[in-house]
């Protein structure tokens, strides 16, 4: 594992040093925590504030005394964004960020796909942005800090669990010594090589695919726009696909793959990595010098858990699931695990919703899991293909787009979507629309006329959305018996996106996913059962 | 913190008059007595007197009804209800239908109401070791166990 004493020599990032302070248990203090995190990366930290912003306090318990290190990660999604939105990281994240909203592929020299994401005035957030993982997990580490509901122990590590009844002891050790810690619920969010993992002796299924990608940031000054470009077969490296992405402080990601027949040992040998490098930035033209930042090897794989919940430990990110990086669905689908899950551990932690709403969880996000897998796949077998006849069929497609815009779908890189919750337990769904957000989607993004957006109306409790003001009177008397939901009329130019009634209702979950829809006015009996339903009491 | 009297004052003056010697004024005063120095406690942390009497009463029981859980807690049942009220509000209890009688409410500690009495039944334990630090064992136990005898043999006349 990387250490602060490591990482210091970055051309562009500061690693932050994290010293161990002695917590109370290592004087003998004893305590139940309502949660414990295992797992200070980006999924640990973001759930750790996902649960404060409910007002549930959790102690993270982090292995390493700084951030990960290189870019690792990369691109952040809309969805991420408007998640980190919510937790208030996502304007530091902005400061910072390269949006992009295109990409181009070649086929040997020549363009054969420009991809476009749909970006306008109704989107509070690009489609994408590009930032080195170190700098989110600083972002994310500088607000948990000054959370007080968040404690975060860094050189601490989990070598032992034990399984009570109503709680479970993990055995943390320092370097000051052991000791016991205990918590009603554990999140494991200790990555790829989860300890978590072993130490309850489960292990991912799926596939592992052949394709080994070298991942690298050099150091270069170019002007060349923000925007993914990908190259199949270029004449700098025949055989591979190479990928590239400009980061913030003149540092660019080139991800290129290893063939089959190359030896990793020796492809980590610094002065290849340099020639390979070398050899493509002279192919597109960029002549100013560099220097190589970090690099690392990376293996795709389709992998996950069997089950995210386990009695009172539940996983989350790459102790959940591994996915193939091509579309960007590693980190943000980890990010969008702390969402989903933040909002059901802190009812079921303050007794408003019983345990078995987080079944739900595990239900939905393994789910969302397996639609990674099957994009993700195609992505890989294109980026990597595992066989003659994969490999044959790919060429011939970029043959073809060259000319002939027909292959061209074949070649787009399908980058990440959010998910939609479609089977969820939780959905109450009404046939009568024939338009709008279904139950397990999110509402579409929106400008409104006071000049902010709709994401910024949601996500903070349940939110009841309503079409017309004349149903603040009918739901008033309701709404004061219920804890924790909110009503938000909109004005009457939104009701085509939600192909609305004036007196229709969408019930949205705290994490702004629909829970429910009304196309006719519900009685409260169904509005409460509705309710419930999303709160897991089906 | 302050101790407001000598643990073993001298040997007790003969009686100056009627309550000093009267049963029910001496479990009184020794009550409030021993219960003031950690009422002070809960205070400070900002932990209302039946919330923590409501979630020691929970801690090791799998939920009990607003009946049986005012006689625990020594509350009148409009007095418990409202501060369930306010703890179902803050999460630290819920109420839940009973699994053999659907009709029939329980009350049941939250994992957070869990993790909070934790640290108060040590804080709790603290205490009371403090109060009888200065008596043996057997002592101790003879002390327990007279308190106990007489609520067992009053308790079904109060309950009849």
């Amino acid at each position: 594992m990387a250490s602060f004493a490591d990482q210091a020599k970055s051309h562009y990032f500061t690693y932050p040093y994290f010293a161990f302070r002695r917590p109370a248990e290592l004087a003998g203090g004893r305590q139940l925590h309502p949660v414990a995190i295992v797992g200070g990366g980006p999924v640990g930290v973001t759930a750790a504030l996902e649960l404060a912003r409910f007002g549930v306090p959790s102690v993270v318990i982090e292995a390493d005394d700084t951030v990960a290190e290189g870019s690792r990660a990369i691109c952040f999604s809309r969805r991420t964004l408007e998640i980190l939105d919510a937790l208030g990281v996502a304007g530091t994240v902005m400061e910072k960020a390269l949006p992009w909203t295109h990409g181009t592929s070649y086929y040997k020299d020549k363009p054969v796909f420009r991809l476009e994401m749909p970006h306008g005035e109704h989107d509070k957030f690009y489609p994408m942005v590009n930032l080195q993982q170190c700098y989110l997990e600083k972002f994310l580490i500088d607000r948990a800090a000054a959370a007080p509901l968040i404690d975060i122990r860094w050189q601490s590590r989990v070598v032992g669990l034990t399984k009570e009844a109503e709680a479970v002891t993990l055995d943390i050790e320092t370097p000051e010594g052991r000791y016991p810690l205990r918590a009603c619920y554990v999140i494991a969010a200790d990555g790829a090589r989860s300890v978590m993992r072993q130490l309850l002796g489960l292990s991912l299924h799926g596939q592992s695919y052949e394709g080994r990608y070298l991942i690298a940031d050099i150091v270069l000054r170019s002007d060349y726009p923000t925007e993914r470009r990908a190259w199949f077969d270029p004449p700098s490296n025949p055989g591979s696909t190479v990928l590239m992405h400009k980061q913030p402080d003149d540092i660019w990601r080139i991800d290129y793959q290893l063939r089959d027949d190359e030896d990793a040992e020796q492809e980590l040998q610094e002065p290849r990595i340099r020639q390979r490098i070398a050899d493509h930035l002279s192919f597109i033209g960029e002549t100013k010098p560099w220097e190589l930042d970090w690099f690392s090897l990376y293996k795709a794989h389709s992998l996950c858990l069997d089950d995210y919940v386990q009695e009172r430990v539940i996983f989350a990110g790459d102790a959940a699931h591994l996915a193939p990086i091509f579309g960007v669905r590693g980190l943000n689908s980890g990010i969008a695990d702390a969402n989903n899950l933040g909002w059901k551990l802190a009812l079921v932690i303050e007794g408003k919703a019983p345990p078995a709403l987080l079944r739900s969880y595990g239900e939905e996000r393994r789910a969302a899991t397996f639609d990674v897998f099957a994009n993700a796949g195609k992505s890989t077998l294109f980026m990597t293909p595992p066989s003659r006849g994969y490999a044959v069929m790919r060429e011939a497609a970029l043959r073809l787009a060259v000319d002939q815009p027909l292959t061209r779908p074949l070649i787009n890189p399908r980058q990440s979507q959010p998910f939609y919750y479609r089977e969820s337990a939780l959905n109450t769904d009404d046939r009568a629309f024939a338009g709008g957000p279904p139950p397990g989607a999110l509402p579409p993004g929106r400008r409104l006329t006071d000049g902010g957006y709709l994401c910024d109306l949601i996500g903070r409790a349940f939110t009841l959305l309503a079409f017309a003001d004349a149903m603040r009177d009918y739901l008033g008397p309701w709404l004061a018996a219920q804890a924790g939901v909110s009503l938000t009329v909109l004005t009457d130019d939104l009701r085509a996106d939600f192909d609305a009634a004036p007196a229709s209702l969408y019930l949205l979950r705290p994490d702004g996913h629909v829970a429910a829809r009304f196309k006719a006015r519900p009685s409260l009996a169904d509005l409460e059962a509705a309710l419930k339903r999303a709160q897991g009491n089906a | 913190m302050a101790r407001q009297t000598p643990k073993h004052a001298a040997a007790p003056a003969p009686a100056a008059g009627f309550v000093d010697d009267y049963l029910a004024y001496l479990l009184a005063r020794a009550s409030h007595l021993v219960s003031a120095e950690f009422h002070a406690q809960l205070t400070a942390l900002g932990v209302a007197v039946p919330t923590w009497r409501v979630l020691s009463a929970l801690s090791d029981s799998n939920g009990l009804t607003v009946g049986e859980l005012a006689k625990i807690v020594l509350l009148k049942q409009p007095t418990l209800s409202k501060a369930l009220d306010r703890m179902i509000a803050d999460g630290l209890v819920s109420r839940i239908a009973s699994s053999a009688d659907r009709r029939q409410v329980r009350v049941s500690i939250t994992p957070k109401g869990r993790a909070m009495v934790e640290g108060l039944i040590a804080r709790a334990v603290e205490h009371e070791e403090s109060v009888l630090s200065s008596y043996g064992a057997a002592e101790r136990q003879i002390l327990k166990q007279m308190l106990k005898t007489l609520i067992d043999r009053l308790s079904p006349l109060s309950e009849a």
